[in-house]
C-alpha cells in the first residue's frame, strides 16, 4: 500500500471540493439550526430541508469525486500514479468518508443532544431520528459502494433513485414499529430491541457495503 | 539482468466484439518503438495490459522487470504515461498539477519542468479547463517528461494536435530520446512521427501484431518492383509477396523481402526490371495490413 500517493489523493479531493463541500455543509448546519430553533412551519420545512442536504452532500461528493473523475478522463492520469486499484479505493473511500461521516457525526450529534435535552421535540424521538440518520449514512455507502464498483453513472442514480423512492416508506415502517411507535411521544428516550435491531441492521450493511466494494474491486480485470 | 524494458508473451485479452491475440513484443532498453494500428487495431488495449489498467486473459507480461499487473505500482514508478484520452484536472491550474506531481515523484527536475513550461508556451497558473487540446496534451507530456522516467509509454499522444504544436510536442521527444538510457513506446496511426522517431516498429491490426522489426529492417526490405512480362511468362515466385498489381504486361510487385536476388530472380524468369522504388512507412504498413487482411486497400 502505498500510503504517501493515497494521502496525496485524498488530499487532492479535498482541495478540488473545499468550497462547495463548505457550502453544502453550511446548508446542512443553517436546516438543522432551523429544526432546532425555528417554530411551526420553519420548523417543518427546515427539517425536510435537512434531510435534502444532508443527502445532497452525500451525491454531491460521489458525482464529483467518483463518477466524474471517469466521465472527464482523469481517472486514466490517476491510474498512471504508481497506485494500485486498491490504493485507489482506499484513497477514494478515505477521502469521500471523512469528507461526509465526519459533518455527519457532528450533525448527528447535535441532533440527538438537541432532541434529548431541548423541549422542541419529544426525547422519545431520539430513536427513531437516530434510525433515519443512520439510514442517510447507509444511502451513503450504497451510492459510494456501487459507484465504485460498478463505475457507472447510471447505476449510481438508479440506487439514488431508489433510496429516494424507499426512504418515506422506510422511515413510515420503523416509526410504526411495535418497539417504537408507543415511545415516540414521550418523554424517555426507549432503546427497544425493535430499535436496536434495526439501528444494528443499518450499521451492518455500511461495512457489508465497505466489504463489498473491495470485493468488486479485486475482481476487476479493466480500470479504464 | 533482462536488457528489455517491456517483454509481453503470448499476451490476450477477448472482448465481447475484440480479442487481442498472443501478442508478442520485445523492446530493449534505450530503444524507441513505433506501435502503429489503425483505429481499434488493440494498441491502446496492448498498452493498457502494460499499464496493469487492464488484465490479460493469458500471457505474461515484464515491464522493466516487474510482473504485471501483480507489480504495477513498482513498475509505475518508472514509467511516463500519455494516452490520448488522459484528461487533468479541469478546474486545476497546470501549476497545482506539477505541483502534485513534485510529491509524488522523487526524480521530479523542477528547473527541466519550467524549461518544459516555457518551451511549450504554457502558463503555470492557467486552469486545464481554459487551455486548448494542444496546450493540454503537452502539458500532459511535460508532467511525464519531467520526473525522468525510464520508460514513456506515450498512446497517440500526437492525435488532434495543429502542425505546430505537433512539431513541438515532437522536439522534445527528440530530446528525450537524446538520452540513451530512456526508452519509449509510442503508438501512433501517424506514420510520419513513428518513421521520424522510432528505432524499432511494430504494426498491429485486428487485435494481432503481424510485423516487427527495425525501422532500418523494415524500409531496406520493403520494395515496389515494376516488371514487364513478356507475353507468356509468368511471374516467378517472389519471396515475400504482399501485393501484385496488374496491368497488361505490366505488373508492380510490391515485396517486404527485397534483396538483392529479388531482381535476379525475375529476370532469370524472363521478366524485365523497370524499377525498384523503395516505399514510404505509410505505404508499408497500409500493404502490410491489407496482405494481413487478405485484400487490397486503397
Amino acid at each position: 500500500m502505498n500510503t504517501q500517493i493515497i494521502k496525496q489523493l485524498i488530499l487532492k479531493d479535498w482541495y478540488f471540493q473545499r468550497w462547495m463541500l463548505s457550502a453544502y455543509i453550511s446548508g446542512c448546519f443553517i436546516t438543522l439550526f432551523g429544526v432546532i430553533w425555528g417554530q411551526d412551519i420553519v420548523r417543518t420545512i427546515s427539517a425536510s430541508l435537512f434531510v435534502m442536504a444532508v443527502m445532497s452532500l452525500s451525491m454531491y461528493l460521489i458525482f464529483t469525486t467518483v463518477i466524474n473523475e471517469r466521465k472527464q478522463g482523469n481517472l486514466s492520469f490517476v491510474m498512471s500514479l504508481p497506485i494500485t486499484v486498491k490504493d485507489y479505493t482506499i484513497a477514494k473511500m478515505v477521502a469521500n468518508a471523512a469528507a461526509f461521516v465526519i459533518p455527519w457525526s457532528v450533525l448527528f450529534t447535535i441532533a440527538i443532544y438537541a432532541i434529548a435535552t431541548l423541549d422542541f421535540l419529544a426525547a422519545g424521538w431520539v430513536p427513531i431520528i437516530s434510525i433515519t440518520l443512520v439510514y442517510i449514512l447507509v444511502f451513503y455507502s450504497v451510492m459510494l459502494t456501487v459507484s465504485l464498483a460498478f463505475e457507472s453513472e447510471g447505476w449510481t442514480i438508479f440506487a439514488m433513485v431508489a433510496f429516494f423512492m424507499t426512504f418515506t416508506f422506510a422511515f413510515m415502517w420503523v416509526k410504526g414499529l411495535d418497539g417504537i411507535a408507543p415511545y415516540i411521544q414521550g418523554d424517555k428516550i426507549v432503546w427497544s430491541s425493535d430499535a436496536l435491531t434495526v439501528l444494528a441492521a443499518e450499521l451492518l450493511s455500511i461495512v457489508g457495503m465497505l466489504g463489498l466494494t473491495f470485493f468488486f474491486q479485486s475482481r476487476k480485470t479493466d480500470f479504464l | 539482468m533482462t536488457n528489455l524494458a517491456i517483454e509481453c508473451s503470448g499476451v490476450g485479452k477477448t472482448y465481447k466484439e475484440f480479442t487481442l491475440k498472443d501478442i508478442n513484443l520485445r523492446l530493449e532498453k534505450g530503444q524507441v518503438m513505433g506501435f502503429i494500428g489503425p483505429n481499434g487495431a488493440g494498441k491502446s488495449t496492448t498498452i493498457r495490459i502494460l499499464m496493469g489498467l487492464v488484465y490479460q486473459d493469458r500471457g505474461e507480461v515484464r515491464v522493466l522487470g516487474h510482473c504485471m499487473p501483480d507489480a504495477q505500482a513498482l513498475a509505475k514508478r518508472d514509467i511516463g504515461y500519455v494516452s490520448e484520452d488522459m484528461r487533468l484536472f479541469p478546474n486545476a491550474t497546470l501549476g497545482w498539477h506539477m505541483g502534485f506531481m513534485q510529491k509524488i515523484y522523487p526524480a521530479w527536475d523542477t528547473k527541466y519542468a519550467e524549461d518544459l513550461l516555457h518551451r511549450f508556451d504554457l502558463k503555470a497558473s492557467q486552469k486545464i479547463k481554459g487551455m486548448s487540446h494542444g496546450q493540454r496534451v503537452k502539458s500532459t507530456l511535460l508532467l511525464a517528461f519531467a520526473r525522468f522516467p525510464k520508460l514513456l509509454i506515450l498512446d497517440e499522444p500526437t492525435t488532434g494536435l495543429d502542425p505546430v504544436a505537433r512539431q513541438e510536442v515532437l522536439s522534445a521527444m527528440m530530446e528525450v530520446l537524446a538520452d540513451e538510457d530512456r526508452t519509449i513506446l509510442f503508438s501512433s496511426h501517424n506514420t510520419q512521427d513513428i518513421e521520424h522517431l522510432s528505432d524499432s516498429i511494430t504494426f498491429i491490426d485486428r487485435g494481432e501484431v503481424i510485423s516487427s522489426s527495425t525501422k532500418d529492417d523494415f524500409m531496406d526490405r520493403w520494395r515496389r518492383v515494376r516488371v514487364e512480362l513478356p507475353q507468356g511468362i509468368d511471374l516467378p515466385n517472389v519471396p515475400g509477396v504482399k501485393h501484385i498489381q496488374r496491368s497488361g504486361s505490366i505488373a508492380v510487385v510490391t515485396t517486404g523481402l527485397f534483396n538483392g536476388t529479388t531482381t535476379e530472380l525475375i529476370e532469370s524468369g524472363g521478366g524485365k526490371i523497370l524499377g525498384v522504388e523503395p516505399m514510404t512507412l505509410e505505404e508499408i504498413f497500409v500493404t502490410d495490413v491489407s496482405a494481413s487482411r487478405g485484400r487490397a486497400l486503397t
